[in-house]
């Protein structure tokens, strides 16, 4: 028996790793993600005021500050007893989907379609953003020149473009001017035009090119449950809702409240992941296995538009049809993320637009004062990842007793591990690993963005990769590194 | 000249925090108007994304190198950096790629000197809002550094 080691050497928090053993034959006898999670939150926000809290959680992720902040400032309306004025949710919204755009595009565009314009098999110095450069310029000048309306949004929203600081109990801290609001509207406008421009690229460019990867059940591709924040119509929400809870066949299995959260989920520790790994506690863990009998289920865009009955805006529930017409519902296929993503994108852009006509978005009423102290709140908003809860508890001084987050990286992890295993089996036979076998490993995981609370600011630049193969006696008899 | 400083770090996380607070004191000691100074805590491609405009950056971090001492200084200018650029990645971008693909797209906005102040620590992973005794000394020294090489005149 022999182990590959696909083992990025990331600074802080949030190491990856992926183990593949190969038996003596040569075929994947396990695959396994791991992630060092760095727990430490949860323990360090203990005994600090809790108004603090929606400004120490940003600090837990450099790409995803605006998804803590939002779940932690709608924890403290619970905890305060205090409902956010109408202009106030209005506000959070608007910025809520600028974030959405923003850690999407990072995604989408960045880190997962050089492999679907180049191909996965492309030599990997060239399959990045910028080989996609080389090939087509005025496509990458394009997504860095619309990214920039996005930051500016997320700007004059939230104080700071990465770290806000505007989520207060009840409210928010800063109004929207109205020439603040009319260059929020014509900035949407140009993103609701572009991301609908790229949903006939995805079409283009993408799917049609690898509608077999895509569209295929051998590997990408469990029947799990999944999860995922609703509106009362069971639209796609982001920023607020209901809980929903969808089968294999697509029929509601659960609908419930924030604060209810733990009456359907239970998280289990693997001796081998520093991560848990959380599952529907009605139905009870089974494994690594999907099927109605294991409660296994998925976050994420896909979980989202699988959780759905569609979208609230015009442009993004067209292509939400197209979408299930092609690849049905609930769509499986773990590839679909990123065509969900896409339709995200278009859908929190129309989003904007609708928020940012409104005048009344301007008014002056941007928090409430009154309510009563409970000492418990749940916040939860739908990551661009998946669904996030914060969950915390105080004395009655507000001071904090306990923090529970569950990250939409943590529920996905189960469905990670075996989709990785999935695409391993079915890639790697004889022992034979190329570099594009490897790369398509990755893109298992890739699909989910999964968010390691990595390193926020990498100098030099660069996450070596290592590939270490071993025998059965555990000596290291070839290694492959990418730096 | 247009300048942008940014100072980086999780202020949450000891030494991490060391390009916060050079940036902080540099703040205090500049005296010119085109200079301007902020703290980040985020990704690459925001960071950069931040110093589109400038004529010049002057970006601050900590790093950990095995071959360095602790408290130890290196500058460096990003383009004389190459690493290749990593797809594994899921989530992040690296601050060359992220420069390299600025630098591509926007060339007119991207600063012409993109300069990088890194301090070598040992501790990154350990919560606290203070920095060690060995780094608090290099502080002044970088601010010095840093206004001598590349802020002369403020």
């Amino acid at each position: 028996m022999r182990e590959i080691k696909i083992l990025p050497i990331s600074r802080l928090e949030g190491e990856g790793e992926i183990t593949i053993i190969l038996d003596d034959e040569g075929k994947v006898k396990e695959a396994f993600f791991h992630v060092v999670e760095f727990k430490g939150f949860e323990k360090f926000c203990v005994g600090r005021p809790v108004e603090e809290m929606p400004r120490i959680v940003t600090r837990i992720c450099g790409v995803c500050p605006w998804a803590h902040h939002m779940a932690s400032t709608k924890a403290l309306d619970e905890i305060f007893g205090r409902e956010p004025t109408e202009t106030a949710k209005k506000i959070r919204e608007l910025a809520y989907c600028a974030h959405i755009i923003d850690s999407h595009t990072v995604h989408f565009y960045i880190l997962a379609i050089p492999d679907f314009i180049l191909s996965p098999g492309a030599p990997r110095s060239e399959r990045n953003v910028i080989g996609m450069f080389k090939k087509n310029p005025e496509l990458v000048k394009n997504i860095v020149k619309h990214r920039k309306y996005i930051v500016k949004i997320e700007e004059i929203i939230g104080g700071k473009s990465i770290h806000p600081v505007c989520g207060l109990p009840g409210g928010v801290s800063k109004r929207l001017t109205e020439e603040e609001r009319k260059e929020i509207l014509e900035m949407g406008k140009e993103l609701v035009k572009f991301f609908e421009e790229w949903i006939e690229k995805f079409e283009s460019l993408i799917l049609k090119n690898y509608e077999k990867l895509f569209i295929q059940k051998d590997m990408y591709y469990l029947e799990t449950y999944y999860m995922g924040l609703v509106d009362r119509n069971n639209k796609v929400n982001f920023y607020d809702g209901d809980i929903r809870v969808v089968d294999q066949k697509g029929r509601e299995v659960a609908k419930f409240r924030p604060i209810e959260y733990l009456d359907y989920i239970r998280e289990r520790v693997e001796p081998w992941s520093y991560t848990k790994f959380p599952y529907l506690k009605n139905i009870g863990w089974k494994g690594f296995v999907d099927g109605p009998e294991s409660g296994i289920y998925r976050v994420g865009p896909l979980g989202r538009l699988n959780v759905a009955d569609g979208f609230a805006t015009e442009k993004a529930q067209e292509a939400y049809e197209k979408y299930i017409e092609t690849l049905g519902k609930p769509a499986h296929y773990t590839m679909a993320y990123h065509w969900a993503r896409v339709i995200e994108m278009l859908y929190a852009s129309e989003r904007i637009v609708e928020l940012a006509s409104d005048d009344a978005i301007t008014s002056d009423d941007i928090v409430n004062y009154e309510g009563e102290f409970s000492g418990k709140g749940v916040g939860v908003v739908e990551a661009p990842r998946g669904i996030l809860y914060h969950h915390y508890e105080t004395d009655s001084n507000g001071i904090v007793t306990l923090v529970n987050l569950v990250i939409p990286t943590t529920q996905n992890n189960p469905a990670i591990n075996m989709d990785v295993k999935k695409a391993a089996q079915h890639l790697i036979t004889n022992g034979k690993v190329s570099d594009e076998i490897l790369n398509m490993v990755e893109m298992a995981f890739r699909a989910y963005d999964p968010c390691l609370a990595c390193s926020t600011h990498s100098l030099p630049g660069g996450i070596p990769l290592k590939v270490v193969i071993k025998n059965e006696r555990g000596e290291v008899i070839k290694v492959l590194r990418r730096e | 000249m247009k300048t942008i400083v940014i100072g980086l770090g999780n202020d949450l996380l000891g030494d991490d925090s060391v390009g916060l607070i050079i940036a902080e004191e540099l703040e205090k000691r500049l005296r010119c108007g085109d200079v301007v100074v902020k703290k980040m805590i985020g990704n690459a491609f925001s960071v950069l994304e931040e110093c589109l405009g400038y004529d010049k950056a002057v970006i601050i971090d900590s790093i950990r190198l095995e071959n360095l001492a602790e408290g130890e200084v290196i500058r460096f200018r990003i383009n004389e950096v190459t690493t290749t650029p990593s797809t594994f990645s899921p989530h992040n971008v690296d601050l060359i790629t992220a420069y390299n693909l600025l630098r591509n797209a926007l060339p007119d906005q991207v600063p012409k000197d993109v300069i990088v102040y890194a301090v070598n620590i040992s501790r990154n992973t350990f919560f606290g809002e203070k920095i060690s005794e060995p780094i608090k000394k290099v502080v002044k020294k970088v601010v010095s550094l840093i206004i001598n090489n590349d802020l002369r005149g403020c």
